[in-house]
Order: C-alpha cells, then sequence, then structure tokens
C-alpha cells in the first residue's frame, strides 16, 4: 500500500473510532452543547442594551455576540482534546497504536479530524441557537467558506497545544488546570465579547495579537458583513496551527516508549 | 551457534539498560533465531520485560547493541525504516492494552489497518485470528464487559493480526485458563514451525520445557544461563527429595537424617516442607531410606527428577514459586 494511501486509511480509521468513542458518549456531547447554551443566555440577556460604538448601529449585542460564542465553543471544545490521549495512555492502548506502522502525524490527524468536525457541527448547532434567539445574521456564502477554513485551523492549533499538554502531563487534572488558564485569559483578551476599541489600550494591543480575536473577527466579517476575513489572520493561524500540529505529533511518537 | 539455516532475528549483544540509578539489565547477550521458540525466565525485576523492550525497539539500551530482523539500533530507526521494521515484529506487552469502550472486532480492524491492511486481507485475518482465539463470538461486545481471559484472548489476536517475523510475548498466558493456554503454546509452536522468532516470557516451567528451544534465565539484571532446555537440565539439573512432614521441618534436623549419605549436596527446609538436593542421582535410595527410617514426622517423600525448575533453583537460589507475578496487595 502507497504511503499515502495508507496515511489516509489510518486518517479514516482513527476518525471512525474517535467518534464512536464520542458517540458512546453522549453526555460529554451534551455538556460541550450546554455551555454555549449558558455563553449565549447569560452574556446575550446580561449586555442585550451594551452600546457597541464601531459596529453598524442596527446591530444589537447579540448579533455580536454569536460569532464570538461560536469561536469560544471551538476554544473550549479543542482545548479538551488531550483529555482522549490521557485515558489512552492509561490503558496502554495508544502506545500500541503508536508501536504498529502507522505515522503518528496521521493518528493525530485522525483525531483531530474528528475533534474539529465535531466542532463544526457543534458551531452551527450554536448558530441556529443564535437565530433562535434573535440573531440577525447576514452571511454570504463565499465569506463563510473562508471564515470555517479559519475556524478549522484554530480549531486544530488548539487541539494541538492540548495534545502537547496532555501527552507532556499524563494527568487529567493538568488538563483542568490547562482549560481555565488558557482559555480564560484568551477569551477576555479577545474581541469575542467585546470590541476592539471599547477595551482599555492595553488590553486592545493584546487582543490584536490573540489568536482567538483573529478568528472572531473572521468569523463576525462573514456571518455579520458578508466580508472575505483578513487574509493575514488566517496566515498566521495556519502557521500557528501548523507548528503547533508538528509538535503534537512528535509528543505523540514519543509516547510509543510508553508500551 | 544459529546455523545458516535458523538465521538470527533479533540480537542483544552486552546490553545494559539503566533507569536512573537503578541497572534494569546488565551486559546481557541473547540471540532469536528464527524458528525458534525462546523463552525468557526470571522473577520480577530480573530484567526480562527490560530486554524485551529494547528487543521490540521500543527502548535503546543505555550500553551495548541491539540489531534487530537486519536493523541496527532500531529504538532509534526512524521513517521507513523503523515502520518496516513495526510491520514484521510484534510486540504484546503484559497488560492487555484495549479500549474499553471499543468491540472486540472494532478493535482488531483499527489494529489490523494501522498494520497497512487492505480491506479483504483485513476481514480474512480478523476473522481467522478471532475464531482461533475464540473471541469470534465478542466481536459485537464492548471490552469493559469482557472477562480478563477474554482481553488477554483479543489482546494476543491484536497483536498477531499482521502475521509478524518476531514475536515478543511478555506473559502472554496469565489469566488464561488451560484451554486458552495450550492453544496458545500450540498457536506458538505452529508460528514458530513456519519460520517466525518468538520470545516468550513465562513462569510456565512445564511448558518451557516442553515447548521451548532455548531457554534463558535470567536474574538481578543479568543473563545467568541460556541454552536448549535438554542442555540445561543435563548441565545444572539435580535430582531432590521433597519432603512433606506433619510438623514444622528444621533445616538441621533434615540435616542429620541424611548425614553421612555420599551424593547430597544441599538441604533446605521451610515450614512443613523441605528439599534434600542430590549431586548424584544414585543416591536417591539411600537418602529415601533414611528419612523414612528417621525421627522426623515424614507424611510424604517426593523424589523430583532434573527439570527447570531445579535448574532455576541451582541458578537463582530462589524458588521457582518466586516466578509468578505478584499479585496487588501481596508483599
Amino acid at each position: 500500500m502507497s504511503g499515502l494511501r495508507q496515511d489516509l486509511e489510518v486518517v479514516l480509521a482513527v476518525c471512525g473510532r474517535t467518534w464512536i468513542k464520542t458517540l458512546r458518549r453522549p453526555v460529554v456531547l451534551t455538556f460541550s452543547l450546554g455551555q454555549p447554551l449558558i455563553w449565549m443566555l447569560f452574556f446575550g440577556f446580561l449586555f442585550a442594551r451594551y452600546r457597541l460604538l464601531d459596529l453598524d448601529p442596527r446591530l444589537g449585542y447579540l448579533d455580536f455576540l454569536a460569532p464570538g460564542v461560536c469561536a469560544m465553543t471551538v476554544l473550549f471544545g479543542a482545548s479538551q482534546a488531550g483529555i482522549g490521549w490521557i485515558r489512552d495512555l492509561q490503558t496502554g492502548f495508544l502506545p500500541r497504536l503508536l508501536n504498529t506502522p502507522a505515522r503518528p502525524a496521521a493518528i493525530l490527524a485522525g483525531k483531530l479530524l474528528a475533534d474539529v468536525s465535531r466542532l463544526l457541527l457543534q458551531v452551527a448547532v450554536v448558530l441556529a441557537l443564535a437565530l433562535a434567539l434573535g440573531a440577525r445574521l447576514r452571511p454570504a456564502a463565499s465569506a463563510v467558506a473562508v471564515a470555517v477554513l479559519a475556524l478549522v485551523l484554530f480549531a486544530v492549533a488548539f487541539a494541538s497545544l492540548s495534545s502537547i499538554i496532555a501527552l507532556a502531563a499524563r494527568a487529567q487534572e493538568a488538563m483542568a488546570a490547562f482549560v481555565h488558564l488558557v482559555n480564560m485569559p484568551l477569551i477576555f483578551t479577545s474581541t469575542a465579547l467585546v470590541p476592539q476599541r471599547q477595551m482599555p489600550d492595553a488590553l486592545a494591543a493584546i487582543a490584536r495579537l490573540n489568536p482567538l480575536t483573529l478568528t472572531v473577527d473572521a468569523w463576525r466579517d462573514a456571518l455579520l458583513f458578508g466580508h472575505q476575513p483578513d487574509a493575514s489572520g488566517l496566515l498566521l493561524t495556519a502557521l500557528l496551527a501548523a507548528v503547533l500540529f508538528a509538535f503534537a505529533a512528535r509528543g505523540l511518537g514519543r509516547a510509543a516508549e510508553l508500551y | 551457534m544459529p546455523t545458516e539455516a535458523e538465521p538470527v532475528a533479533a540480537r542483544a549483544s552486552r546490553v545494559s539498560r539503566r533507569f536512573g540509578e537503578h541497572l534494569a539489565l546488565r551486559d546481557v547477550d541473547l540471540e532469536l533465531e528464527d524458528g525458534q521458540i525462546t523463552v525468557l525466565l526470571g522473577a520480577n525485576g530480573a530484567g526480562k520485560t527490560t530486554l524485551l523492550r529494547l528487543l521490540a525497539a521500543v527502548l535503546p539500551p543505555s550500553a551495548g547493541t541491539v540489531e534487530v530482523l537486519g536493523v541496527a539500533a532500531p529504538a532509534a530507526a526512524s521513517g521507513r525504516r523503523a515502520r518496516g521494521l513495526r510491520r514484521r515484529l510484534a510486540y504484546l506487552a503484559q497488560r492487555p492494552s484495549l479500549d474499553p469502550e471499543m468491540t472486540g472486532g472494532e478493535i482488531l480492524h483499527l489494529v489490523a489497518t494501522l498494520y497497512g491492511l487492505r480491506r479483504r486481507e483485513r476481514r480474512r485475518r480478523v476473522a481467522g485470528l478471532a475464531a482461533a482465539f475464540g473471541v469470534d463470538g465478542h466481536l459485537e461486545r464492548r471490552v469493559a464487559g469482557f472477562s480478563g481471559g477474554l482481553r488477554r484472548r483479543l489482546h494476543l489476536a491484536a497483536g498477531l493480526v499482521h502475521d509478524p517475523q518476531l514475536l515478543l510475548l511478555d506473559e502472554p498466558a496469565a489469566g488464561l485458563d488451560d484451554q486458552g493456554r495450550a492453544f496458545l503454546w500450540a498457536e506458538l509452536v505452529r508460528r514458530a514451525g513456519d519460520g517466525r522468532a518468538v520470545a516468550v516470557v513465562t513462569h510456565d516451567l512445564t511448558a518451557a520445557e516442553r515447548h521451548a528451544h532455548k531457554v534463558a534465565i535470567l536474574d538481578g539484571g543479568s543473563l545467568l544461563a541460556c541454552d536448549s532446555p535438554g542442555a540445561l537440565i543435563a548441565e545444572l539439573g539435580r535430582t531432590a527429595v521433597a519432603v512433606t512432614a506433619a510438623e514444622t521441618l528444621e533445616r538441621r534436623a533434615l540435616e542429620r537424617a541424611v548425614a553421612g549419605i555420599e551424593g547430597v549436596a544441599e538441604v533446605a527446609a521451610s515450614g512443613g516442607r523441605g528439599r534434600v538436593v542430590l549431586a548424584r542421582s544414585d543416591a536417591v535410595r539411600r537418602v529415601l531410606a533414611a528419612l523414612a527410617a528417621s525421627p522426623l514426622q515424614v507424611l510424604d517423600l517426593e523424589v523430583e527428577r532434573p527439570s527447570l525448575a531445579s535448574v532455576y533453583r541451582r541458578l537463582t537460589g530462589r524458588e521457582p514459586a518466586e516466578l509468578l507475578p505478584r499479585r496487588r496487595g501481596t508483599p
């Protein structure tokens, strides 16, 4: 079997396995859908009268918030991707898989493909929920396609980062700390909940470099205005995703020693 | 020495392996030949698993060299060389490494896919191995509901799905019933007969004596002996008389009972049991007579012919019972 075809088979097999496990744990799926619902309801109604200075006056806070919650859903889901590796390390199943001829990068890609596709489905549910709550979106198909790519790259980056942490720490407790220590500062220094112009200067400077901001802005431009996302932001997110994926694949390869 | 008909599948030369301050393996030489079963014997901490992991390219040695299936320094191999090696060897760790949330069939198919088997071949191998290892009736069930023995069978079936040239098995029979053990050894003998090289860590001395072409005895990280069971027994095995008494046996009392008999090499006693080891087997009758006539309250006398157990006892100074893996909660 050729290398590329073998890699593709591995990616699909591991993706299938991850989906099977996800569907057999519906509780996890339910919780990960419940969280964005809470964000949407609490923040949506709490800041319903919040004036958005630099945006179209016809936009309400819920309209502004919906793309942000989509990106936050991806952030939270992706940053928990590493937990699956820890379970697989505990059973010894992961080291076993890594001692086959399959490339660690293909195994990682299979897992991330499943995780990212699940997250995109969750984003679709979040959008449906936002529309049901009264959000007004004006998307353009081509812009949304590019914004989905931005979301995918962001998910790959953070799922890879989560995998790096999980493979190094090998403890679920560490993942809980990671999720809170990384996600919360990322959210509150991004444009997910507040426009950049309404932030204090120092925070706005940080927000400009925040990968969550790049993704939220791409998603918001596409969904609210039908604008093509900024190419440089996309490029930066792609670079981040590529670097973190490479490190995660390397960490995965090292876990073969644990067999 | 291996001949041309028995090429070396794996070779460890003067290998040592250190984990921090602990020297787990010291200057060990071992060759695994195609068509042969090599059994590794030793108590906990003897270095068997470490040796197997070095040969499986999971760990690099701290010193010495390892060559496996023509690949030198296999643990450092990368890319195609590493993948080619993994395609031809199977290392099965002692603990069944399975995902409890998956079904037996899903695990076998996933592992077969990762070994690069095409769909039709995958189905054929999975069906064949599942039937052979008696898991064919459980392919639709999740592993979480499997018994220990069933998990072990699935673990073995998954490990052999790619028909490896070199099999490295760490206590593969642990948790199997008599029927499972018999099947396992028959399968290993069959694969060795097909020219595969097999290395097995086991505590089953009877099976080792019956099926192994070569037995390597390790203790404290060192290789004490390595030869065919017959050669080891001929050279190092000793006849012994096992004594069961109605009361606690003291070594001195046992020594007094057999004092003056030529050919007695060693006397040992613990609890109600003792053993008189003989340097010459023609001393058996005199020892039996002396014990029967002694004031010891003897319940039973049994002559133990030279065996791997006696070889192990002589080389390590340990009882073969110490080969058994410790259970959790026991000292």
